[in-house]
C-alpha cells in the first residue's frame, strides 16, 4: 500500500469486503494526482482526431455544426470533480489491486446510454496466471451525510453493483465490448484467461468494485449497510470490495489538484 | 483467438443447440415442455459472437479456412440467439434483433433471419422520440434491421423515408440534446451520435443498391460502405461505446457480406442482357416478391465459382433441392445467348416429365420475355407435327424460338433427325434439370446418349447440368466437357430452411369399451445425413375421432397419414403422398371430414367448374376440394394436375395427396410431407435423391420455418425400415447403361435379339445405327466402336472398372455392327422412327402382311367409327417391343387387342369427354352399362390414356407413317403429319392442333380453332398473343357463356397469367 495511504476500517460479510482508506496530503498524493490521475484525463492529440471525425461527416449528408460546438469546445472536462474522481478509482484500483483496464484510458469518454448498459469499471483483476473480469461503480460524493446519497436508491452504488451481480445480460454485454478493446497483447491473454476461468465457474467468476470518492471523515457507516446489502446477492466464487477513499481535499479542489496546485 | 474462444464453448455448443433445436421444434411445431437452460444458451451464443467478432476483425487474414470457419460459428450463434426471449425494452430489443440477424447473414442464414424478421417483427421503435441518442439509434437500428428483413419495395422506400427524417429534424432537437448533458457526457453523446449517422448513410448506400445497383455512379459499393464504417470504428476507438463498437463490427461485416449477396455483385458486368434480366427480377419480382439476393448456392455458383464468366464447356451444378437452380439457369442462359447472338443460338431445355415441360417453359416465359427472349416448347409427342415444325423454323428474327423446353427423348430424336440443320441456327446450350435421372433404369439411358450425340455432333454445343447433390459431379462434368469442365457442388452445407424428418406411429392407450382402444399418435425424430433437427422427445400428434375412432382403425398406414396430416396441416399446407392412384383417393377421401369443409374461393370454384364440364359432375375432386383437399396422380388428366397444383402454390388447398412418383416433378415449396408409404408402385424404394427432392421441400423460404417430413409405420418392423431408408445416402451418379450391361447376362453377346427381351436396349442399339448413319457409313465402322462407345459416361467407367465385362460387351457390339452394315438394311429408318433395327423389320414385315401400305392413310378416315384401318395399325404395333408393353397394359393385359386399343384411341382423337371413355371402356358392363361411372374406372381411363396410350400410339402411328408412307409425296407426307399430334392432342381437326400446343383445354380448342380463320396461319408467337389479348366475351361467344369463361380462365392460369 503506498505510504499515503492508511487503511481507517474494514470489514466483511460473506463474500463482500469493505475497507475505508484515508489519503493524507503531501508529496506521495500529490506525485499521484498530478502523474497517475492526471494522465487519465488530458489529451493533447483528442482535438486533432475530433476534427477527422467532424470532416468525415460531411459524406453522411449530415450536419456537422452543433457537433463542431460540443467537440471543439475547450471543455477541462477536469473541472467536473466526479471526472477527476473516477480516475482516482481507476488509478487506486491498477496501483493497489493489479485491475489492468486494456485500453488508453484517456480515451474512455462515457456516454448516458453507454452507462445506462453498463458500468463504470471494466477490467481484468490480474492475480499471477489467474485472471477475472472486473466490473465496477464509482461514486464521487460531496454529500456530507453518512452514508450519502449516492449510496441509496436506485441509481445509488449496491443496486448498481447488485444489477452486475444478477444480471447475466448485462455482464454479457459487458464482455463483448470488452473483446472488441482487446486487439492486442496482453490484453487478448487476459481475455481469454478470464474468459476460460468465467466459463468453467458456470459463469460466476467476476471481481465487482464499488469506490466512492470522499471529502469527509472517514466512518464505516458509509460502507457498511451497501456492503451488508451486497452480501445478500455476491454468491461465491465472485467477490466484492468496496473501498471508501478519503481525499484530503475537498472533490471541488480535485480539478486543481491534478495540475499540481495545492491550493 | 478464435480457436481458443471456440475450445471454451466447445463443451457446451451442441449441448445448447440441442436445447435451442428442442425450443424451435416447440414453438413452431407442437407444444411440449421441457427444461430449457437460458443460461448455458444465452452464454454459448456470446461466445460464439465473440468468435465470430474475431474471426471478421482478422482482416489479414481473411482467407478461405477463415470464410469457412466463420459460417458455421455465425450461423450457430444465429441459431441461439434466436431461441432466446427478446428484451422487453423497445431499443434493447431492436439490438438484439440486429446482432442475431447480422450473426445469420455472416452464417449464410439471411433467408432465415429475413422469414424470422417478417413472421415475428420487431416492437415499434422510438423513432420520434423527443430524445435526440434515443432517435437516432431507434432511427438507424430500424432501418438496418430493414435492409436484413428485405420485405419487398416497402422495407427499401422506409429506410431511406427515415434517414431522410432523420437529417431533417437534426438540427431541432440535436443542440438541445447536447447542451442538457454535462459537458463530458455531451462529448463523448456527440462522438456517438457521428457514428451513428455513418451508420445510417451507410444503410442509405444499401439501400440505393439494392434496387439500382449502382449508388452515385458507383457500381462497386463495398468502398464507399467501408469509407463510413471506420468512420464508425474510429469514433469507438476514442469513447467508451459498449453497444456500438461491437454492433459495429458486426454490421461492417454483414453489410460486406449483403453486397456480396446482391443480385447486383454476382451479376455484375457480365452482358446487357444479364442487367436487363436483373433489373427486371429487382422490379417486378416473382409473384409480387422482387429479389434482391442471390441465395447463397447462387451465389456460390454464379460469383465465387464464375459460372458466368467462365468458359467452360461442361458444368454440373449440383446443389440441394431449393437452391433456386432455374434461376442460375436462366444467367446461363441469358450468356450462351449473349455469346452466340451473332449466329442466332438457341438453348434446350430438357426436364424429364411433360408436367415439368408446361411448369418450367411458364416460369421462363414469366422471367424472360421482357427480355424478347422466346421460350416455346414442344410436345413430349415424339413426332414433329406440323406446327412444330413450322415453329421449329421459324426464321423471323422476331418470332424465333429462343429456348426449347423438351424431354430428353424428343429432343434426341429431333436431333437424329437432323433438325439442328433445319432449324438453321446452332443449338449453344443444353440444359438438363434433374439430370441425376441419367441413372434411371427406364429413361436414363435416352439421356445419356443424347448427351453424347450432341457432344460429339453439335458443334457449339455447351452443357449445364442441374442435379441433386451427387458425389461424382467432377466425373460426369469432365465426361462432357473434358479438361474444359467444371463441377461446381454444395452438399449439406447450405439449407434453405430447418427441417425435421420422423417416423410417425400409434400407441394403444386406455380401453374405450368393449375390444377397443383409443390412441395416440406420435413422431420420433431421426438423425439424417442432411442436418436435420433432432429432438429426444416424442413429438405427440394426438389422435383424431373423425378420421379413426379406435386404435385399431387408427392402424393402416394411410390412416395414420391422414391423422398425422390433419395435424400438421395446422401450420401450412401438407403433401400426402401413397403409392398407387386407388389408395390416394381413398387417402383423401379420408380427409374429408367436417372440420376441413369450407366455402369455395373463387379459384376453387374455377376448377371445380372446369372439373365438371371435362371429368363430369361425377369427378370425386369436385367434393374434395371443397374440402381444401387436392389429389394429384396419373389417374388424371395433365392438365387437372397442373392445376391442381396452381391451386396449392397459390395457398387454396390444405392437402395434396399424392402419389409417391410427385416427388420427381414437385417444384414448389410446401410446409410438411407425409408418407404413407416410401415406395414407388411394385414395391421399388424411392431412390434417396428423389427422398431428399421431396423433403427438400418441406418448409417454405417464405413462410413457416421448420419443413417436417414424417413417414408412417404400421408396425416396429416398417419403423425399422424406414429408418434404414431415411439413412441411405445419395451415392455416386451412375450410368443406366452399365446396369443394363450388368443385367444383360448372356444376352450381352446378341444385341440383335436383345431388343425383344428388353426392350430398354432399344436406345443403345439406335444410337449405333445414328452413328453409323453420321459417320458416312464408314466400312471400317467395326474399328470406329470402341471410340463411339467412349463418347458415353457409362463406357468409360465400366472401361475402368471391369475390363472382362467390357470385352464380351464389344464382342456383342462388333457383331451388331456387322449386321448393320448388311446391305438393304432400313438404316434411316432408325432414326426417323425411334425404334431399333429389328422393330422397324418387324414392323416393315407386318404391315406387308396387314396390308397396310401408303394408301391406308387417310385423314379424313382413319379416325372414323367405321375405318379399320387404325385396328390393322395397333395390330402392328403390339407387335414391337418399344411399344409392346404399354399398349398391352391398356387391355388389361389380356393380349394383344388392337380392336379395343383402336376403339379408345378414336374416341379420344374424335373429342368423346373423358368419363365417357371411362364408362365405355374401362367399365365391367361397358358401354351399354347404366350404372354411374366410377372413381376407379375414371382412374383407370386417365391413368392409361395419359400415360401410356396416347404418347405410345401418337409415337407408333407416327414411326409407321414413316416406314410405310415412303412412296408418298412431300406433299401428302405434310398433309398427315399431323396425324399422330391429332392421337396426342385428343383432337380430330389440323387447326386445333396449335392450340392444343398452346395449352387450350381439348373441349375448347376444336370449337377455339374454328372460330380464329387465318390467324391460325400466323406465327405460334402470334397466335399466343392473340389469345392472351381475346377477352371474356370473345371466348363466351365462340364457347358459350359458361364455358367460355371457365376455358379462358384455366388457360390463362395454365400459361402463366392472371385470371381477371
Amino acid at each position: 500500500m503506498a505510504s499515503f495511504i492508511d487503511v481507517v476500517y474494514e470489514n466483511q460479510d460473506r463474500q463482500v469486503f469493505w475497507c475505508g482508506m484515508k489519503m493524507t496530503d503531501g508529496d506521495g498524493f500529490n506525485a499521484f494526482m498530478t502523474e497517475k490521475v492526471a494522465s487519465r484525463l488530458y489529451d493533447e492529440e483528442e482535438q486533432a482526431e475530433f476534427e477527422t471525425h467532424l470532416r468525415g461527416l460531411s459524406n453522411t449528408n449530415f450536419a456537422r455544426e452543433n457537433l463542431d460546438v460540443f467537440l471543439a469546445a475547450d471543455t477541462e472536462e477536469s473541472k467536473d470533480g466526479w471526472v477527476v474522481g473516477e480516475a482516482i478509482a481507476e488509478a487506486f484500483l491498477t496501483q493497489e489491486h493489479n485491475v489492468v483496464w486494456p485500453w488508453n484510458m484517456n480515451r474512455d469518454k462515457r456516454n448516458p446510454r453507454a452507462s445506462l448498459a453498463g458500468a463504470d469499471l471494466v477490467g481484468f483483476k490480474v492475480d499471477g496466471p489467474k485472471v477475472q473480469f472486473a466490473f465496477g461503480e464509482v461514486k464521487t460524493s460531496q454529500d456530507s451525510n453518512s452514508p450519502p446519497g449516492l449510496m441509496k436508491g436506485p441509481k445509488g452504488m449496491p443496486d448498481q453493483l447488485t444489477n452486475l451481480a444478477e444480471d447475466s445480460s448485462l455482464i454479457w454485454g459487458l464482455i463483448r465490448w470488452l473483446f472488441s478493446r482487446c486487439r492486442t497483447q496482453p490484453h487478448k491473454e487476459f481475455f481469454r484467461s478470464a474468459m476460460k476461468l468465467f466459463v468453467d465457474s458456470g459463469c460466476k467468476i467476476t471481481s465487482l468494485y464499488g469506490v466512492l470518492v470522499r471529502d469527509t471523515s472517514p466512518i464505516e457507516k458509509d460502507l457498511r449497510r451497501g456492503g451488508q446489502k451486497l452480501a445478500e446477492v455476491v454468491n461465491p466464487p465472485a467477490i466484492c470490495h468496496l473501498f471508501a477513499i478519503y481525499i484530503p481535499c475537498t472533490v471541488t479542489d480535485l480539478p486543481y489538484r491534478v495540475t499540481g496546485d495545492r491550493r | 483467438m478464435n480457436r481458443e474462444i471456440l475450445d471454451i464453448v466447445d463443451d457446451s455448443r451442441q449441448q445448447a443447440l440441442e436445447q435451442a433445436q428442442c425450443i424451435q421444434v416447440s414453438q413452431e411445431l407442437l407444444e411440449f415442455s421441457f427444461n430449457v437452460d437460458y443460461e448455458l444458451i444465452q452464454k454459448t451464443a456470446v461466445l460464439l459472437e465473440i468468435a465470430v467478432l474475431d474471426l471478421v476483425s482478422n482482416e489479414f487474414e481473411e482467407d478461405d479456412e477463415n470464410q469457412r470457419e466463420l459460417r458455421p460459428v455465425a450461423a450457430d450463434a444465429f441459431r441461439l440467439l434466436r431461441v432466446l426471449p427478446r428484451p422487453n425494452d423497445q431499443l434493447e430489443e431492436g439490438i438484439f434483433l440486429l446482432r442475431a440477424g447480422a450473426l445469420a447473414v455472416l452464417g449464410d442464414k439471411g433467408v432465415d433471419a429475413a422469414r424470422w424478421l417478417r413472421e415475428n417483427s420487431w416492437q415499434e421503435l422510438p423513432i420520434d422520440s423527443q430524445d435526440w441518442s434515443e432517435r437516432t439509434w431507434a432511427t438507424v437500428v430500424d432501418v438496418w434491421l430493414r435492409l436484413i428483413r428485405k420485405d419487398g419495395w416497402s422495407d427499401r422506400d422506409l429506410v431511406l423515408e427515415r434517414i431522410s427524417s432523420l437529417r431533417e429534424v437534426q438540427s431541432i432537437f440535436e443542440k438541445e440534446y447536447l447542451q442538457s448533458l454535462n459537458i463530458s457526457n455531451a462529448k463523448a453523446t456527440a462522438l456517438e451520435l457521428i457514428g451513428l449517422y455513418h451508420l445510417a448513410k451507410a444503410a442509405e448506400i444499401f439501400a440505393h443498391y439494392m434496387t439500382d445497383g449502382v449508388v452515385d455512379g458507383k457500381y462497386q459499393i463495398q468502398e464507399l460502405l467501408d469509407t463510413h464504417f471506420d468512420r464508425v470504428l474510429a469514433v469507438c476507438k476514442q469513447a467508451r461505446m459498449i453497444q456500438l463498437e461491437p454492433l459495429a463490427i458486426l454490421l461492417a461485416a454483414s453489410a460486406s457480406q449483403m453486397a456480396e449477396n446482391s443480385i447486383w455483385t454476382v451479376t455484375r458486368a457480365v452482358n446487357s442482357r444479364v442487367s436487363h434480366f436483373v433489373k427486371n427480377l429487382v422490379d417486378r419480382g416473382r409473384g409480387d416478391k422482387a429479389i434482391f439476393d442471390v441465395l447463397p448456392p447462387q451465389r456460390r455458383v454464379l460469383a465465387e465459382k464464375g459460372l458466368l464468366g467462365s468458359s467452360r464447356r461442361a458444368v454440373v451444378v449440383s446443389l440441394p433441392t431449393s437452391s433456386g437452380k432455374t434461376m442460375i439457369a436462366e444467367f446461363r442462359i441469358l450468356q450462351a445467348l449473349n455469346q452466340f447472338a451473332l449466329d442466332r443460338g438457341w438453348v434446350a431445355y430438357l426436364v424429364p416429365t411433360r408436367a415439368l415441360v408446361n411448369q418450367i417453359s411458364r416460369q421462363l416465359r414469366r422471367d424472360l420475355s421482357d427480355l424478347k427472349i422466346n421460350v416455346e416448347q414442344v410436345s413430349p409427342a415424339l413426332e414433329i407435327d406440323n406446327i412444330e415444325s413450322d415453329l421449329l423454323c421459324q426464321d423471323d428474327p422476331k418470332n424465333e424460338f429462343h429456348i426449347l423446353v423438351t424431354t430428353p427423348e424428343k429432343l434426341n430424336l429431333m436431333l437424329r433427325q437432323g433438325w439442328e440443320t433445319k432449324i438453321g441456327r446452332p443449338l449453344t446450350l443444353v440444359i438438363v434439370d434433374e439430370a441425376h435421372n441419367i441413372q434411371s433404369a427406364e429413361r436414363g439411358l435416352h439421356l445419356e446418349l443424347l448427351l453424347a450425340t450432341v457432344n460429339s455432333e453439335c458443334q457449339h454445343a455447351q452443357f449445364l447440368l442441374l442435379t441433386p447433390f451427387i458425389r461424382n459431379a467432377r466425373e460426369v462434368a469432365r465426361w462432357l466437357g473434358g479438361r474444359n469442365s467444371e463441377d461446381i457442388s454444395l452438399a449439406v452445407d447450405w439449407q434453405p430452411n430447418d427441417r425435421v424428418v420422423g417416423i410417425i406411429q400409434a400407441e394403444k392407450t386406455e380401453k374405450i369399451g368393449g375390444r377397443s382402444f383409443d390412441y395416440r399418435l406420435s413422431m420420433k425424430t431421426v438423425h439424417t445425413t442432411k442436418q436435420t433437427l433432432v429432438v429426444d422427445d416424442l413429438l405427440d400428434l394426438q389422435n383424431n375421432r373423425d378420421i379413426a375412432s379406435t386404435y385399431s382403425r387408427a392402424s393402416k398406414s394411410s390412416v395414420l397419414a391422414a391423422i398425422a396430416a390433419q395435424k400438421l396441416q395446422q401450420r401450412g399446407p401438407v403433401i400426402v403422398m401413397h403409392t398407387r392412384p386407388d389408395w390416394v383417393w381413398s387417402l383423401a377421401d379420408r380427409l374429408k371430414i367436417e372440420v376441413n369443409k369450407k366455402v369455395p374461393t373463387a379459384n376453387i370454384s374455377l376448377i371445380q367448374k372446369f372439373l365438371k364440364l371435362e371429368l363430369g359432375p361425377e369427378t370425386p375432386l369436385i367434393d374434395l376440394l371443397s374440402y381444401g383437399i387436392g389429389v394429384h396422380h396419373a389417374g388424371l388428366p395433365d392438365e387437372v394436375r397442373t392445376l391442381v397444383e396452381w391451386l396449392f402454390e397459390e395457398d387454396e388447398l390444405n392437402f395434396l395427396v399424392a402419389t409417391t412418383t410427385i416427388a420427381h416433378g414437385v417444384n414448389f415449396p410446401v410446409s410438411g410431407v407425409v408418407m404413407a408409404s416410401h415406395q414407388y408402385p411394385f414395391g421399388k424404394d424411392m431412390p434417396p435423391e428423389d427422398f431428399w427432392n421431396i423433403a427438400g421441400r418441406a418448409g417454405r423460404i417464405s413462410h413457416g420455418t421448420l419443413g417436417v417430413v414424417g413417414l408412417v409405420a404400421e408396425n416396429p418392423d416398417k419403423a425399422q425400415k424406414l429408418r434404414d431408408f431415411i439413412d441411405r445416402q445419395s451415392g455416386e451418379l451412375n450410368s443406366a447403361l452399365i446396369e443394363l450391361i450388368l443385367e444383360a447376362g448372356e444376352h450381352l453377346s446378341d444385341l440383335r435379339g436383345i431388343v425383344t427381351q428388353k426392350p430398354q436396349w432399344s436406345a443403345f442399339v439406335q444410337y449405333l445405327v445414328h452413328t453409323y448413319r453420321q459417320m458416312g457409313r464408314p466400312e471400317d465402322f467395326i474399328n470406329k466402336t470402341e471410340q463411339i462407345l467412349r463418347n458415353t459416361f457409362g463406357f468409360r467407367k465400366l472401361r475402368a472398372e471391369n475390363a472382362s465385362l467390357v470385352d464380351r460387351f464389344l464382342e456383342g457390339v462388333h457383331s451388331y455392327a456387322e449386321y448393320i452394315q448388311e446391305p438393304g438394311q432400313p438404316i434411316n429408318l432408325v432414326d426417323s422412327t425411334g425404334f431399333s433395327l429389328e422393330s422397324v423389320r418387324t414392323v416393315l414385315s407386318a404391315s406387308r402382311r396387314q396390308g397396310i401400305g401408303a394408301n391406308a392413310w387417310n385423314a379424313e378416315s382413319l379416325f372414323s367409327p367405321q375405318n379399320q384401318d387404325l385396328r390393322d395399325m395397333m395390330g402392328v404395333l403390339l407387335n414391337v417391343p418399344e411399344l409392346r408393353e404399354n399398349l398391352k397394359d391398356v387391355t388389361g393385359g389380356i393380349g394383344p387387342d388392337g380392336d379395343k386399343l383402336s376403339l379408345i384411341v378414336k374416341d379420344w382423337v374424335n373429342g368423346l369427354p373423358i368419363a365417357s371413355i371411362a364408362r365405355k371402356h374401362f367399365m365391367d358392363d361397358g358401354d351399354g352399362g347404366t350404372k354411374p361411372v366410377t372413381t376407379e374406372a375414371m382412374t383407370r381411363c386417365a391413368q392409361n390414356l395419359f400415360g401410356r396410350l396416347i404418347q405410345t400410339t401418337a409415337w407408333g402411328l407416327g414411326a409407321l407413317l414413316s416406314i410405310t408412307g415412303r412412296q408418298l409425296t412431300e406433299d401428302e407426307m405434310r398433309a398427315l403429319n399431323n396425324l399422330p399430334s391429332r392421337v396426342y392432342y385428343g383432337v380430330n381437326d389440323d387447326n386445333a392442333i396449335a392450340l392444343r400446343l398452346l395449352g387450350v383445354s381439348r373441349s375448347a380448342a376444336v370449337k377455339l380453332a374454328g372460330s380464329m380463320g387465318g390467324t391460325l396461319d400466323q406465327p405460334l408467337t402470334d397466335v399466343r398473343e392473340y389469345l392472351r389479348n381475346m377477352d371474356k366475351p370473345a371466348w363466351q361467344q365462340v364457347l358459350g357463356e359458361q364455358e367460355g369463361e371457365v376455358y379462358r380462365s384455366v388457360w390463362r392460369v395454365l400459361e402463366g397469367l392472371n385470371v381477371d
